[in-house]
């Protein structure tokens, strides 16, 4: 099963150890910058005043994520701060505040919030929830990602076919994202054996950007993949993936269990 | 199986002089067993606050026994930090491993034979003992 969140709802949850510590919290969100996977967390310390951490949380050694804390197995989960350069520093960086284009040059909006789905083996960003450059529209609206997308840059390129998948809230927005990756998917197998990872709408191409409301600086996407030379083989940044490590895989709790008087 | 909240506060009574020693205050658990290892008592007549589980003579209904005032002492280097008030397990939160909060610790059961956690008693939960993982200074952690 998994469940759709909002990056910010992550944002200063606890991270705890299974023998009941709490090490730190999140201070940030990292996503991979080849294809919009999280990648892990930056952190910061716990209490009062507590500044930022030299510590990072990859995203592999998270045991379990849910609403009130993530867990970790103990303190030798936590990586150095050099495990995650070069990823994308998420919700505070690149992607809040940038707008949402599409690849044809329609401003949908700015991103407030990214909305991830929490899986039991990966986490993936699948939609940006935005402020509606539109004011007749919703005061936020979430679009859909195509599967493998890079998330950092100014302006981010999402495809034309996004608009159609548009919600207004977050309980269809699971299904929509299906439906719109489908769509994606269908329409770009012709003559190609659908790799992965090798998304046609790179976020690195879009058509001119230029015509564009003016809160809007296309800057050159931070280091694009080389078109068509190697598309990511999918595996080799495949997180959480050792099959010790159910992250959050449940949305059950099998709490109960009347204890009975009977004596053993 | 009897509950901490039916003896906490009761006597420890030193048999050979028929006196009280001390009260119960809280039990001290260690995960890793998943037992009660011994009790932190208060107003204690011995050399410390702490009595191990083996060093008991009974637990009554109304009374933990102990054969000397020289049962209570201070806790041994390991069992320190364990039975601090730092890790007690009643009020403290119920985190499952998957980073659920189930409730607070209102109540432990276990077994007066050998002190096995039988289960923790939530607000209106159960959590079996078998599944306690972590007590720690923030939450108490349980499996699945």
């Amino acid at each position: 099963m998994s469940v759709l969140l909002r990056a910010a709802e992550l944002i200063k949850r606890p991270v705890v150890t299974l023998a009941g510590e709490d090490l730190a919290q999140i201070k940030d969100v990292v996503y991979s910058s080849t294809s919009g996977e999280l990648a892990g967390f930056t952190l910061n310390g716990r209490g009062m005043f507590a500044g930022p951490l030299r510590k990072t949380l990859p995203w592999e050694n998270v045991h379990g994520l849910g609403p009130a804390a993530v867990m970790i197995r103990d303190e030798s989960a936590l990586a150095d701060r050099k495990a995650l350069q070069g990823e994308t520093e998420g919700a505070g960086g690149a992607v809040l505040g940038s707008a949402v284009i599409t690849q044809s040059g329609r401003n949908l909006g700015i991103v407030t919030d990214v909305i991830l789905d929490v899986g039991d083996r990966m986490t993936d960003a699948v939609g940006y929830e935005i402020k509606p450059s539109d004011d007749s529209a919703p005061r936020r609206q979430f679009v859909p990602l195509p599967d493998t997308l890079s998330v950092s840059g100014e302006a981010l390129m999402v495809p034309d076919a996004a608009i159609e998948f548009i919600r207004d809230d977050l309980a269809g927005f699971g299904a929509a994202v299906e439906e719109f990756r489908t769509r994606l998917r269908r329409s770009r197998t012709p003559g190609e054996t659908t790799a992965p990872g090798s998304d046609a709408e790179g976020p690195s191409t879009p058509p001119e950007a230029a015509p564009t409301p003016a809160e809007v600086k296309p800057k050159p996407p931070v280091a694009p993949p080389e078109p068509g030379s190697v598309p990511p083989a999918p595996g080799s940044d495949t997180p959480a993936s050792s099959p010790d490590t159910p992250a959050s895989r449940s949305g059950t709790e099998p709490t109960a269990k009347l204890p009975t008087e009977d004596a053993r | 199986m009897i509950r901490f909240s039916d003896i906490s506060g009761n006597p420890v009574m030193d048999t050979s002089t028929a006196t009280a020693v001390g009260k119960v205050q809280a039990p001290i658990i260690d995960p890793v067993v998943q037992r009660v290892v011994g009790f932190r008592v208060k107003q204690s007549k011995g050399s410390g606050d702490v009595v191990l589980w083996d060093a008991l003579a009974g637990i009554g209904p109304d009374a933990l026994t102990v054969d000397s005032a020289g049962r209570l002492g201070p806790p041994s280097p390991e069992l320190k930090a364990r039975a601090g008030r730092k890790f007690d397990l009643l009020g403290r939160i119920v985190l499952s491993e998957n980073g659920h909060e189930l409730g607070k610790v209102k109540d432990v059961e276990f077994d007066p034979a050998d002190g096995r956690v039988t289960s923790l008693l939530l607000k209106d939960a159960f959590v079996d003992g078998e599944r306690l993982l972590g007590i720690g200074s923030y939450a108490v952690v349980v499996r699945g």
